[in-house]
């Protein structure tokens, strides 16, 4: 078959195929539903052959149908509805033949009958296997693949092994069977007791009696009955063989029919005739002709009954009769089970008590159920005792050192015996228990070194100990210890059997509780920690996005308030003064009213913002000043121990106020601000220092803080404090850097200033020894003659391009050198590097150390510029002269011709009518006017420095202005709009007289705006004019305002001098510009400043 | 009859004004420097007051800015022989500023116009 891709023949690996029988092996005989393991069966099957598909068909008796009851590979939805007969299609044939059939083409085979439910057209080869137990036909097992395909011996085989598990696995009678013979080996009837006792399961405990019974006495049927102690009715529990009596016959009281009787007797009874039997009450129809029965006794109290029972027509024992030795070995048999049935009852309350404990550990907390836990553990130690019939007992659990008990019980010691008891494991058997992790039975507690505080024990009565370590996965976590006094018998075997049962159970459910709890903290807390750890990252980030102290505190407000984040309704925010005398309100952030509350809640959950969403909104918008904002803001109170915000600053405490309300009063601005009894104070810490507090409540929702709440707050407010701290620190460090960059900005200008200086005063040094050899120079020096140090340096003095006017340099060298003398040479004219240059020289002598002359420094001065700034200053003292001299011919000769002009117009209107004199003075009038005129000119000359007037970026003067009013903006929480237009092209005018103009503008509408309002400023052109807008908020301005506004000296403001819109004017009307105004309660108070585009001429004065 | 006060430290220019406007209809007042003129100010009230600037002592500007402080709506008009000052902010805060002339064609407009915008 190399055609297969499946490559069937390839031989699998033979430990796959073992490993996969034997898990097939295991399902078949585990204790699942049958169905279930037929499912998991094919299952296997199918990939173990690497088959397409696997079916299983049982064999109903009853109806003599082969059913689909489970199948890999078809359609599931035929299962229990695909039914053969035997030999109808290939499948009951193989039911017949009771043989393997395999067919390599299954549709060609004359049995083929196609089932249309079960899809099975697709597939070619077929291959069944008989399900065959003790020659009983079981079922049939099928295996089909796609492709043609035949299956080997060996696959058949393994089909078969796996045939076999599911048919002793679905025989029924053959398990009942090897049950029944079991037992028969069983040959003692104490070995018989040792099945009961390890059968902990009542019911199935007393199915099993009563067919070990039957067994042994050879009957027909009988019935266990247990004494319900309350009720004190005898309670049928279990038959057997008689299955229709169930329902005939009935439960007893204690003295009634021949149960009862045994039972309150407590004597057996043998009645080979029941009819005649005075006590017998069952009904005819029970058919019950002879009967022994013998009561379940335990220490003498009786716990129910054993009735055996043969019928009127029954085949198995002709005679139907019991005799003396059926009732000899029924009694040993019902002492026998009536210990395994109490063990059992014992067992089965343990085993709820057990769960009981499993499901306290796992449902309730720690806290609230410690004394619940140790009552299950009271009640599971009494369940102890009672299985092995002692009236002392101990659990002992350690804790997660192993060196100290955490929960301890006892029952049945006294009082004086439990408080003499130490909290460490050297106790009793214990350590050694606890150490070796074995069980320690000591027959007599004296004989042992192993056991500690025997005195103790001894004075219990205590004889005898069973320790038993209780272990989960072979770690000891307790010890269930029982003691018994030296009249009880000592342990037996069964008794620790038992015991170890207990105790592990009980081991495993506690631990798993404990890891069940621990996880779950674990989770809980690891939620916890991720959430916050969250929540600080969102708000640090947020926090450190900015360092402005306003955005910091808005950003850590909102973080408590936002549903994210701690959700409380409202925070408060409350920083010291720099004296830090007072506490004063800083921020809050919050609805002020239900009804805004209510809208802010909705609004958030419909826009679905995240804690991100909302820390990084835009913070400037109206929100900002909120109405509880302004509330907070108005709030200072003293910082002091005597009310609770002060003193929480002071002690670096939070406090939840809820408690502490009464103890500490709070102060009264707080308490009419937050109107709500229930909220948290939280200090600011940063580095140990208290920074702020905040206040936080639920005053909307009324949810209590819890202290959750506080210890996270806690937590929160560490980080906040070190975020206000550090923007705090920046505010500061900021201020410090303008201030720092004013002092570079001086610090550049004075080193730019001496730059200056040095560069013109240029002194050009070089060191000359007495051969004229230049041994040193300066850079200026290289510059001044134009050759670079390595030229110069060795070169003599003489060969360099310098040549000095009217002196003789090398004499004067001379001169110096041998005389000593410095010389000095003022303003010479030289020739440098072929440029003429006017240089102060001075020599010096150069001396060695020991003062002997070696040569000279020369000094060479470049005063060029020097000399001609002092001819400039020189020029402009006398310029400045004139303009003095000016002022004085003005004053001398303006003011004499204002009086002669002035007079002579008197005297002309006077002899108006008189020719000549009108010609005369006319005359004078003409020659005053020329004077005049003259004069005018002289001085419009002789005025001193005009204002300089220049190209102008008006976007520049306003981005300056603004920069300059900045704080002034913030402090009123001014928002600015600025629509400037990028093309806006320059004016021609005076830069700070226009800064001057907008400056005034500016200001005013900075002082007449609301607190949060809007100041729009826009620039651009209209026509032929370029212009600035400036808008403000600000209340209208009345009528009678309006006509005085631009005059001198006039202002509404209390401080101002009234001069700035007057000159703002004059100035606008010295550019040829004007200024507009617009003032109404709607649109607020608009000033427009025109000013010509094109270069305008100043107006002249 | 509206008032004017007249504050002028030359002898001849007083004459020549006081007898112009006192022509022109007008109570004309005088004063020789700034501190009569302050004096005369409170005392007569006047509607309008010319100023020259360049007075020994208390020089026009300071006496224009101690008027204003007095009484900033009566409109001053300040004369001079020197352009100079009109540079000067202070000067601004006068209604008018006028560069002498023997022609008081321009003062007496100036005078009129203010006067009648009252």
């Amino acid at each position: 078959m190399q055609d297969n891709p499946k490559k069937l023949n390839e031989i699998p690996i033979e430990d796959e195929y073992i490993y996969a029988l034997s898990q097939i092996g295991q399902i078949a005989t585990s204790r699942l539903d049958l169905n279930k393991r037929l499912e998991q069966i094919v299952k296997l099957t199918k990939r173990l052959l690497k088959v397409d598909v696997c079916s299983i068909f049982l064999y109903n008796e009853p109806t003599e149908k082969l059913i689909l009851e489970a199948t890999d590979g078809l359609d599931p939805d035929s299962i229990t509805k695909v039914k053969l007969d035997i030999g109808e299609g290939v499948t009951g044939t193989c039911a017949e033949i009771r043989k393997p059939l395999m067919i390599p083409e299954v549709k060609k085979h004359p049995k083929f009958k196609y089932f249309p439910e079960t899809k099975e057209e697709i597939f070619t080869s077929h291959l069944s296997i008989p399900l065959i137990s003790f020659d009983k036909l079981i079922g049939v097992m099928n295996v089909n693949t796609i492709k043609l395909y035949h299956f080997t011996d060996r696959e058949v085989k393994i089909l078969q092994t796996i045939a076999s598990y599911i048919s002793g696995a679905i025989s029924d009678a053959q398990i009942y069977n090897r049950a029944l013979r079991r037992v028969k080996e069983l040959s003692t009837i104490e070995e018989i007791s040792t099945a009961l006792s390890s059968t902990m399961e009542l019911q199935q405990l007393l199915d099993l009696i009563l067919k070990i019974s039957s067994e042994i006495v050879k009957c027909e049927g009988g019935i266990i009955r247990l004494l319900d102690s309350d009720s004190k009715i005898l309670i049928r529990k279990a038959s057997s063989g008689m299955p229709y009596e169930s329902e005939i016959i009935p439960d007893l009281k204690l003295g009634e029919g021949i149960a009862g009787w045994v039972a309150k007797e407590k004597q057996p009874v043998i009645t080979n005739d029941v009819i005649g039997d005075e006590r017998f009450i069952h009904p005819p129809e029970s058919m019950v002709k002879t009967e022994i029965c013998t009561p379940l006794l335990i220490k003498d109290e009786i716990i129910g009954t054993i009735s055996l029972y043969n019928k009127l027509t029954t085949p198995i024992s002709p005679e139907g009769t019991f005799d003396e030795e059926d009732l000899r070995l029924l009694i040993i048999l019902a002492n026998k089970a009536a210990l395994a049935i109490d063990n059992a009852q014992l067992y089965y309350e343990l085993k709820s008590k057990v769960e009981e404990l499993s499901l306290l550990f796992q449902v309730s907390d720690k806290l609230s159920s410690t004394i619940d836990f140790e009552k299950v553990l009271d009640s599971y130690l009494d369940l102890n005792a009672k299985l092995l019939h002692a009236d002392k007992c101990s659990v002992k659990l350690i804790d997660a050192t192993g060196r100290m008990f955490e929960t301890v019980r006892y029952i049945g010691l006294s009082d004086d015996y439990v408080k003499s008891r130490s909290e460490q494991i050297k106790d009793d058997g214990t350590n050694w228990v606890i150490t070796e992790g074995e069980s320690l039975l000591l027959p007599d507690i004296t004989k042992d070194d192993r056991v500690y505080n025997i005195p103790s024990m001894v004075k219990e009565g205590i004889k005898s100990l069973l320790s038993i370590p209780m272990k989960y996965q072979d770690r000891v976590i307790g010890v269930l210890n029982v003691y018994k006094s030296k009249d009880e018998p000592t342990f037996t075997d069964d008794e620790v059997k038992l015991l170890t049962i207990s105790a592990n159970q009980a081991a495993i459910s506690i631990e798993n509780a404990r890891l069940f709890k621990d996880t779950q903290n674990l989770a809980k807390i690891n939620q916890d920690r991720l959430r916050e750890i969250s929540i600080l990252y969102e708000i640090m980030r947020a926090s450190s996005s900015t360092l402005e102290l306003d955005d910091v505190l808005k950003v850590i407000l909102t973080g408590l308030t936002f549903g994210d984040g701690f959700g409380f309704n409202r925070a408060f925010l409350l920083l010291p003064d720099e004296k830090i005398e007072f506490l004063e309100g800083k921020t809050a952030v919050g609805p002020s009213s239900y009804e805004e509350a209510w809208k802010i809640w909705q609004q958030v959950s419909e826009e679905e913002l995240s804690l991100k969403d909302i820390l990084y909104r835009k913070r400037d918008d109206e929100e900002y000043l909120t109405e509880l904002t302004k509330r907070i803001k108005a709030v200072k109170i003293p910082i002091n121990g005597k009310k609770v915000v002060g003193r929480t600053f002071l002690e670096k405490k939070p406090f939840n106020i809820k408690i502490a309300i009464k103890e500490f009063p709070i102060e009264n601005e707080i308490g009419e601000l937050l109107d709500w009894e229930d909220f948290a104070i939280v200090p600011l810490l940063s580095r140990d220092k208290a920074v702020g507090v905040v206040i936080v409540d639920n005053h909307f929702n009324k949810r209590a803080i819890a202290v959750e709440d506080i210890n996270f707050l806690v937590m929160f407010a560490n980080q906040a404090g070190l975020a206000i701290d550090n923007a705090t620190v920046h505010k500061k460090l900021k201020e410090s850097i303008s201030s720092m960059e004013m002092a570079n900005i001086e610090l550049q200008e004075l080193k730019n200033y001496s730059e200056n200086i040095v560069e013109s005063i240029t002194s050009a040094i070089s060191v000359i020894d007495k051969n004229t050899i230049i041994s040193s120079c300066n850079s200026s020096f290289e510059s001044f003659i134009g050759l670079s140090k390595k030229e110069i340096i060795g070169r003599s003095l003489l060969k360099l391009p310098l040549k000095i006017e009217e002196f003789d340099l090398m004499g004067i060298i001379e001169e110096t050198s041998t005389k000593g003398e410095p010389q000095e040479l003022s303003k010479v004219h030289c020739l440098a590097n072929n440029k003429k240059v006017i240089a102060d020289i001075s020599i010096y002598p150069f001396k060695d150390s020991l003062k002997n002359v070696i040569g000279v420094v020369l000094s060479i001065q470049d005063v060029t510029d020097i000399v001609k700034l002092e001819k400039r200053v020189k020029d402009s003292e006398q310029l400045a002269m004139l303009g003095e001299l000016s002022a004085g011919v003005a004053h001398e000769i303006r003011n004499p011709l204002v009086s002669i002009g002035g007079f002579v117009r008197r005297l002309q209107k006077k002899h108006k009518d008189d020719e000549t004199d009108r010609e005369y003075t006319s005359i004078i009038i003409k020659e005053v006017k020329r004077l005049e005129n003259i004069v005018g000119e002289v001085l419009d000359i002789a005025s001193p420095k005009k204002l300089k007037y220049d190209l102008v970026d008006l976007n520049k003067i306003i981005l300056d202005i603004m920069n300059i009013l900045k704080t002034s903006c913030r402090d009123k929480e001014i928002k600015v709009e600025q629509k400037l237009m990028e093309s806006l092209p320059t004016v021609f005018g005076s830069s700070s007289q226009l800064k001057q103009v907008f400056f005034n503008l500016l200001q005013n509408a900075i002082e007449a705006s609301p607190v949060g309002g809007i100041i729009k400023i826009e620039t651009g052109h209209r026509d032929n004019e370029d212009f600035v807008m400036i808008n403000n908020e600000g209340k209208s301005i009345p009528p009678y305002i309006k006509e005085k506004m631009f005059m001198p000296f006039f202002t509404t403001k209390i401080k101002g001098t009234g001069l700035g819109l007057s000159v703002s004017s004059r100035i606008i009307e010295l550019h040829h510009g004007r200024i507009e105004f617009k003032s109404t309660e709607e649109g607020g108070t608009t000033f427009t400043v025109f000013l010509p585009k094109s270069a305008v001429k100043i107006k002249g004065l | 009859m509206k008032k004017i006060l007249i504050v002028e430290d030359e002898e001849n220019q007083r004459l020549l004004y006081k007898t112009e406007l006192e022509e022109e209809g007008y109570i004309v007042y005088v004063a020789e420097n700034g501190v009569e003129g302050l004096k005369k100010f409170e005392l007569e009230r006047p509607d309008l007051v010319t100023i020259d600037i360049k007075m020994p002592d208390m020089d026009g500007m300071e006496l224009l800015q101690r008027m204003r402080e007095i009484d900033k709506d009566i409109p001053i008009i300040m004369l001079t022989a020197y352009g100079e000052y009109s540079q000067n902010f202070t000067t601004w805060a006068a209604d008018k500023y006028i560069v002498k002339s023997s022609d008081l064609t321009k003062v007496k407009q100036e005078i009129r116009n203010l006067l009648e915008k009252e």
